[in-house]
């Protein structure tokens, strides 16, 4: 069945300039971390893609190690990009990354040139592209010099094997050093992609180095994988005892404490006609330029575009959810 | 005949960090010198090839004139990377080097951005690569400035022929001039390969600008040719190198004072638990990233790499070894 791009999909999504660079980003990205594997039926993850490019999503996050297996979320997106949205090419962000276990031996991890140049190639391979719009060096690597990195990135870059670099994970004192070191080389950290939702906010440091730098940046786990949705809103609210026991060994994280903030974020969320996922998302973006979210169905894909109806926050409003957070 | 890599490779070798770099080398890597060129069967090359990573060594070392003939090893490295080892190429360091006489004419030797950058480029084609991990300088060049020599390399290493630049046979004031005209073109000296053995150790005062720089180290020769293996103890055997018409070890090479070490050397090796072979390598080890080794059959290349099992000195082992040494 041939594809074609439904011709609404630029009115319905909000974008936004990454950092002090040229580039826009969708406000919601979509992350194939998982989901989008060889275990997933193709079928699956193909509807979601074009689905998600239907609603005005342009950026697709991967990485070499995303599947499962590692490596076939690339091979997935490859698939899409080659067939039904060939040549909608040129109106995609393609991001992938390195840094984390690929393959066994002492090139397949961490942050030598060695991994990260052949390991641009391999995912080029599977993607079945020329070059990538984003590379990012996955995690920090604390035995490699920053500026072997650093020269990596510059190189692919030169090549033109991808257009922009990122980082990800990184400190805020790695990231200032990153992108000095980069500047030196004279190249531009487009991107730092963190961790950070209303119950992880351990990383927001790491936006006041972005913001002095004119560096855009991307969240993940938003959601908290899924502890910010009505997932396990009905769990404390039901049989709060039999219930959590499950919830405890699947998210070791969540914690009663935890669970009544959501409840409370919740009620909040329906105050401002969202649902609370909506309303974690629309929080992030007070701080990220995007936020990749996570979908194992269209549908969850579709309900978290509609964030973009609702972005704003009053004062009164932001504080509320400070004091709920801190509480 | 398909090849498909032991699995159990990468418990069999130690890995060891290239000075301050993220890249990490097998403590026993292959040289192919000699033995891998077309005056060799290449059945037996492709044999040694595929048992030594099948042992985890992850690094083959060449040279444009490695044969004989000149170009051949090249050749036979080629073969066996675009067939058996197609699907490792990730998984292997292959260095490459320019600097010896390789044809004829005034562009076919020494340290000229002419010869570096296009016997690079022959050296690519023979062995079927886009890059070669390493690329050497393989020995200075007196009269060519080595501002030169060091812009061939830095640009080898901007147009991504080369990830990681290196020189070979500099003395210790070259060594350092060398590390500093490179750093001032932004880009860090990954290693130097230089001859060291027991019996060979005129070039130790390289590796103290080494250390002091942060560069790694390879090591060629830490057999002496031979002479520290078992092989000459009692006597010259008709097959040997020595024996032949080799310039690199001759009759006149084996003195009766050599040999006298040679001896209290394999009776110290033998109370360690080693051959004569592996104690040579293990003491090398001490200075060295990595140690060379060549082999003409596999059985050598198995015998080598047990080295690893042992690679500490008591301090009075080391003592009785410089006594000896010295004697």
């Amino acid at each position: 069945m041939d594809y074609t791009a439904n011709f609404d999909r630029y009115n319905k999504m909000v974008y936004r300039r990454c950092g002090n660079s040229g580039l826009k980003l969708p406000a919601i990205s979509l992350g194939m971390w998982r989901n989008f594997g060889d275990m997933t039926a193709y079928t699956y993850g193909r509807e979601m893609i074009l689905g998600a490019f239907d609603l005005g999503i342009t950026l697709f996050d991967l990485a070499n190690n995303y599947g499962p297996a590692a490596g076939s979320a690339e091979e997935t997106l490859g698939k899409v990009l080659s067939g039904d949205l060939k040549s909608y090419r040129d109106e995609i962000l393609v991001a992938t990354k390195a840094g984390y276990y690929m393959r066994p031996g002492p090139y397949g991890d961490w942050g030598s040139k060695k991994y990260i140049v052949s390991s641009l190639d391999q995912s080029l391979k599977r993607m079945k592209l020329d070059y990538v719009d984003i590379f990012y060096h996955h995690r920090p690597d604390p035995d490699t010099p920053m500026e072997e990195t650093a020269e990596a990135l510059a190189q692919v870059v030169a090549q033109g094997k991808a257009l922009y670099v990122g980082i990800s994970n990184y400190s805020p004192e790695q990231t200032a050093r990153m992108i000095s070191i980069l500047n030196g080389m004279g190249v531009h950290l487009l991107i730092h992609q963190l961790s950070h939702s209303m119950i992880g906010r351990q990383n927001e440091p790491v936006y006041d180095v972005l913001d002095q730098n004119k560096v855009g940046s991307i969240a993940f786990s938003s959601l908290a994988q899924g502890i910010l949705s009505n997932r396990y809103l009905h769990a404390v609210s039901e049989d709060y005892q039999s219930k959590s026991k499950r919830i405890l060994t699947t998210e070791s994280c969540i914690t009663l404490e935890t669970m009544k903030k959501v409840e409370t974020l919740h009620g909040m969320a329906v105050e401002r006609g969202q649902n609370l996922s909506q309303m974690a998302l629309a929080w992030v973006l007070q701080w990220s330029t995007s936020v990749i979210i996570g979908a194992s169905r269209l549908s969850q894909i579709r309900e978290n575009c509609q964030t973009t109806q609702m972005l704003a926050f009053s004062k009164e409003e932001l504080d509320k959810i400070d004091t709920i957070l801190n509480g | 005949m398909e090849y498909t890599a032991n699995s159990e490779r990468y418990n069999q070798m130690i890995y060891r960090r290239c000075g301050q770099s993220g890249l990490k080398l097998p403590a026993i890597s292959l040289g192919m010198w000699h033995n891998f060129g077309d005056t060799t069967p290449f059945s037996n090359s492709r044999e040694m090839m595929l048992g030594a990573f099948d042992l985890g060594i992850t690094h083959f070392d060449l040279a444009n004139n490695y044969g004989p003939t000149a170009g051949s090893a090249e050749e036979s490295f080629g073969k066996v990377i675009s067939e058996e080892l197609k699907g490792y190429r990730d998984e292997l360091v292959i260095s490459t080097k320019a600097g010896y006489y390789m044809w004829p004419g005034p562009y076919g030797e020494w340290g000229s951005k002419k010869n570096l950058i296009s016997s690079l480029d022959q050296s690519l084609k023979r062995m079927k690569l886009d890059y070669v991990d390493i690329f050497y300088h393989h020995r200075p060049d007196a009269e060519t400035p080595m501002e030169e020599t060091a812009d061939a390399l830095a640009q080898i290493v901007r147009q991504g022929k080369a990830l990681y630049i290196g020189i070979s046979n500099y003395s210790p004031e070259q060594t350092a001039r060398m590390i500093e005209l490179l750093d001032g073109m932004g880009i860090h000296l990954l290693i130097h390969q230089l001859s060291h053995s027991m019996l060979g150790r005129q070039n130790e005062a390289v590796y103290d600008v080494l250390e002091h720089k942060g560069v790694g180290s390879i090591a060629f020769s830490p057999l002496a040719q031979g002479l520290l293996t078992d092989r000459y103890l009692k006597g010259i055997p008709e097959d040997s190198r020595a024996r032949g018409k080799s310039v690199f070890l001759t009759e006149a090479n084996i003195t009766p004072e050599k040999m006298r070490k040679v001896t209290a050397l394999n009776d110290l090796a033998a109370e360690r638990g080693q051959v004569l072979s592996q104690m040579a390598l293990a003491w090398v080890l001490q200075r060295a990233t990595s140690v060379i080794i060549g082999a003409s059959r596999l059985p050598q290349i198995v015998e080598n790499c047990k080295t690893i099992e042992n690679t500490v000195f008591s301090n009075e082992e080391l003592m009785k070894i410089e006594k000896i040494l010295n004697g």
